[in-house]
């Protein structure tokens, strides 16, 4: 990455560029960047949707799905996107499962969001279980990745937050003083903030669409995951994104929106979908924060919530 | 730093280095035999790694027709997920000192240094004048928007005093010698006063850099 940089730096203030990408609005602040850092940042998140897409047949993920159990070689970023993927399904103990793929296929959500919506109606869904990482193998020395016959992957949030995080990392090795990058909220910072102490990042309550706190980092990640933006239609049901693994339905309870602050964004995505599942599931929030927000306006933390 | 982290820097760090981007291949690695698990039967177990070697000498045993027990194991490099597997957990956030947190929507109450030739009785405080309730930024364990406002610290009335210093004030005072307004304790309502802001109005003087927005 460094070398496709110029040397000449941006001024101290800092830059911003907003895109879309992974079907998502993309945000990107840079700090003492060099010039064509923006740019750089752009072109990583597309190169990331075109690896880890489960909708482009020639990305490595789709590639992956259509492998009946054979190994493949992939990108290294693949590799990492899964080992994370599989790192939080151990943490969440199948709580966050990447393997919801069929599961989505099931209710109807096999292409983008606004093609499902769009075509709505279909036939009555039936859930289907996700069958989970176990037997999963990758192998990072090798970049090669084997999904079990049957398993195949929707990475999603976690890679939204994979991507942020690895932009934010490129961009600080390139030379940027700070950064920041949203992929569709999932949020990750990282150096100096612009003109302050500290990131300060609002946390938009979904029930309201307004801003309902906010928290300071120096670094780390952010992720809002809610069951009231991406939602569609099959047969006569309403269905959500949000799925419990083990039956492949849409989560049922109270819980609407979470929003997890972690080292990571990726981690923040995955924490932010176990309150969906399990709400009384806090075990795996002992080292993050986690604010649950539910259907009657009600609020609560896990964790020492940093607002 | 969490494991997590430290995977992830390395992973990074291979990646984005110039030398560490690796073309994606499109064939299928290890057809036929795969990598998975641990295989131990009996007969030859092809690999595919091992087929088309030629190179056997001409002076080696031919084949054996006893069957024999072949072992194969994963490369040292692979990981095989199953529920017992260990991998990189999640780590905190770094979070600013309190010295480094956005200033409260309203401001904290201020404080006069007193020189220290100050008569004792001069520094001796009046009965302040009521304060109105501040409501401060959530700093701990926040309810989110059903939990009632954090107010500010109890306020202390300092009472009439012999030391030479008075400390009295709610927080601790940003010079030894302090004190001539901390708030009175909470008085009764003030109809006149305007009502604190709602408790969910984020503690901002200025806009944010980010938004974490629910759409993931």
């Amino acid at each position: 990455m460094t070398a496709t940089m110029t040397h000449a730096r941006l001024a101290a203030r800092p830059a911003h560029l907003a895109f879309r990408a992974m079907s998502t609005d993309v945000t990107v602040t840079v700090v003492g960047a060099q010039l064509d850092a923006l740019d750089w940042a752009r072109r990583r998140v597309c190169e990331l949707e075109q690896r880890w897409s489960r909708f482009l047949p020639e990305s490595d993920i789709g590639r992956l799905n259509r492998a009946e159990g054979n190994a493949l070689e992939v990108h290294p970023d693949t590799v990492t996107a899964v080992r994370a993927a599989c790192a939080a399904w151990l943490v969440t103990e199948g709580c966050f499962d990447p393997t919801v793929h069929d599961s989505l296929l099931r209710l109807g959500y096999d292409d983008t969001i606004e093609v499902v919506r769009e075509r709505g109606g279909g036939s009555p869904a039936v859930s289907l279980p996700a069958p989970g990482c176990a037997g999963i193998e990758f192998d990072e020395a090798r970049s090669v990745v084997r999904l079990p016959a049957g398993v195949r992957l929707d990475l999603g949030g976690i890679g939204k937050g994979l991507a942020a995080d690895l932009t934010v990392a490129g961009l600080l090795e390139g030379g940027a003083d700070g950064a920041l990058v949203s992929v569709g909220g999932d949020l990750r910072v990282a150096g100096t903030p612009p003109g302050g102490d500290a990131w300060v990042i609002a946390i938009e309550d979904p029930r309201t669409e307004c801003p309902l706190t906010s928290v300071s980092l120096l670094s780390g990640g952010v992720a809002t995951s809610t069951t009231l933006r991406r939602r569609w239609r099959s047969g006569q049901r309403p269905h959500h994104h949000l799925l419990a693994p083990t039956t492949g339905a849409s989560t049922a309870n109270d819980v609407v929106g979470a929003t997890v602050v972690a080292d990571t964004a990726a981690w923040a995505d995955a924490l932010s979908k176990v309150p969906f599942v399990d709400p009384d599931r806090h075990d795996c929030f002992q080292h993050v924060s986690c604010l649950v927000m539910r259907a009657d306006g009600t609020s609560s933390t896990i964790g020492e919530f940093p607002a | 730093m969490t494991r997590a982290t430290g995977t992830t820097a390395r992973s990074i760090g291979r990646l984005l280095s110039p030398t560490g981007r690796r073309a994606r291949a499109s064939k299928v690695i290890a057809t036929g035999v795969s990598i998975s698990a641990t295989l131990a039967g009996v007969g030859f177990i092809a690999h595919a790694d091992d087929t088309g070697s030629d190179d056997g000498d001409a002076a080696s045993p031919a084949p054996s027709a006893v069957p024999v027990a072949v072992t194969q194991t994963l490369p040292a490099t692979t990981t095989v997920m199953t529920p017992t597997t260990v991998l990189e957990q999640p780590g905190p956030a770094l979070l600013p000192t309190k010295s480094t947190e956005p200033a409260l929507a309203v401001p904290a109450p201020s404080y006069e240094t007193l020189p220290p030739t100050v008569p004792v009785d001069s520094a001796v405080l009046a009965p302040v004048e009521a304060a109105t309730p501040v409501t401060a930024a959530p700093r701990a364990n926040n309810g989110g928007s059903s939990a009632p406002a954090a107010t500010a610290a109890p306020a202390v009335t300092a009472p009439a005093v012999t030391a030479p210093v008075v400390t009295a004030a709610p927080a601790p005072p940003p010079a030894p010698v302090t004190e001539t307004t901390a708030p009175a304790p909470p008085p009764p309502p003030d109809t006149t006063a305007p009502p604190p802001p709602p408790p969910t109005l984020p503690p901002l003087t200025a806009p944010p850099d980010g938004s974490s927005r629910g759409t993931t």
